[in-house]
């Protein structure tokens, strides 16, 4: 990322933000609730557009080619972005084949069964708990394997052995030469040995510690 | 192509399988368009004059109404848990969600459409089942279902928006409109296909112009 500004009307949300990802690298974004970090993450998961700056992700312009861009990335944010309608394995087929992912029955059982899903596949989204929507959400994250997997607080809502099974894919991602994007406002699981942290406040990042 | 194919299907396969678990989309463009009609059935008493001059008005005003109705609630799905986020996330041109989302809105509408023609036929007894009146029906439905749906997307995150949607919808579609009931009127009056003609033309030029500027604009609309 590099000058990143984001303004909603007269208030900045973003304010010339530079950030650099390194390839197999768990970066972390802490900060208090509405310091931008949320924002930061939609645009670099292209759901919202930057006021002004440059993104690029693996080297694909992600303003000029975003489908191309979103390729690279896997996204849990806030919300589980899940339809309430259909079930586990139908919001994660639907996801597979928006991929084009050959093998796509193959890659949602792989990723349902990363997540401990299997029993609850043919359920709707509707009457799972909001820790189980948690979960699909990160199971659709994954099930295409992107080089960049952007986190805003996926702790929220999570079990312990799920915080497990979420650490494990961070250290997976991590080891295989793929990236993490982290933004929480400073739990346990953000001092889980990130390569990098950052502070953001009020749209700036301040601090950088590397380990 | 075959990929763009695989993923239209997809995504309409996903509005019709959401559609047929709630069936409100349906039952409310149904429901409400039989209403207006039966409101208007027991106002105007239609006889054979009557039916004649208010009929097509009224066929094409509940079904514009209902149409409304149904793409709020369609709306509905998109918004719960953020659902649409899920396609913004996905690595695919947003004209091919456009082409999804639209052909899933053109069936439900198509299949709502036919059944209002039948409680219209009933509540008014004309004849409506003709070749122009249909065709005039299936270019106002692509229509509807493309507009819809761009609009419908734009007001996704405004907070008024069952009141925005119908200010920004109804306008634009006028001319649609306007031909549906003109080709409704002559072709039950008894007018041969010539003078439907005119308008069927006003109505395909409509489709070209309108389906390819949303599909164009909604990329636009659906980023924040």
């Amino acid at each position: 990322m590099n000058a990143v500004t984001k303004r909603f009307g007269a208030a900045t949300v973003l304010d010339k933000v530079d950030l650099t990802i390194a390839a197999g690298s768990f970066t972390v974004i802490r900060g208090a609730n509405g310091s931008g970090k949320s924002t930061l993450l939609r645009i670099a998961a292209t759901l919202t557009s930057p006021t002004e700056g440059q993104i690029s992700i693996n080297g694909v312009d992600a303003l000029r080619h975003s489908a191309d861009a979103r390729r690279e990335i896997g996204a849990v944010m806030h919300s589980p972005m899940l339809y309430s309608d259909l079930t586990i394995r139908e919001n994660l087929a639907l996801f597979a084949t928006l991929c084009q992912l050959e093998n796509p029955h193959d890659r949602v059982e792989a990723a349902a069964s990363r997540l401990r899903l299997e029993a609850r596949m043919d359920e709707r989204v509707r009457g799972l708990s909001h820790g189980y929507r948690k979960r699909v959400a990160i199971a659709r994250s994954i099930i295409h394997t992107p080089n960049l997997l952007l986190l805003d607080e996926p702790e929220t809502g999570l079990d312990e052995s799920s915080l497990e099974v979420m650490l494990q894919i961070v250290e997976e991602w991590r080891s295989s030469g793929r990236s993490v994007l982290m933004a929480t406002h400073g739990s346990d699981f953000a001092k889980s040995a990130p390569d990098v942290a950052y502070t953001m406040t009020a749209g700036r990042l301040e601090s950088f510690e590397s380990s | 192509m075959i990929a763009s194919l695989s993923i239209i299907w997809a995504l309409t396969l996903k509005e019709l399988r959401i559609e047929s678990r709630n069936r409100d989309v349906a039952v409310a463009i149904v429901m409400f368009a039989s209403l207006v009609i039966a409101i208007f059935a027991i106002a105007i008493e239609p006889n054979a004059r009557t039916a004649l001059e208010t009929g097509p008005g009224v066929l094409w005003a509940a079904i514009t109404f209902a149409g409304v109705v149904g793409m709020t609630r369609a709306t509905s799905h998109e918004l719960e848990n953020d659902a649409v986020g899920a396609l913004m996330l996905a690595p695919v041109s947003r004209d091919l969600v456009f082409i999804g989302k639209s052909l899933g809105s053109f069936v439900f509408l198509t299949i709502a459409t036919l059944i209002v023609f039948v409680v219209f036929t009933f509540m008014f007894n004309l004849q409506i089942f003709h070749a122009e009146i249909l065709v005039v029906a299936l270019l106002s439905v692509i229509g509807f279902a493309s507009v819809g749906t761009l609009f419908s997307s734009l007001t996704f995150r405004v907070r008024a928006r069952e009141v925005l949607l119908p200010m920004l919808f109804l306008p634009s579609i006028a001319p649609l409109l306007f031909a549906a009931i003109r080709v409704t009127s002559v072709s039950v009056a008894g007018e041969p296909w010539s003078a439907s003609l005119p308008w069927i033309q006003l109505a395909v030029v409509y489709d070209v112009v309108f389906v390819t500027a949303s599909a164009l604009l909604f990329g636009y609309v659906l980023d924040d």
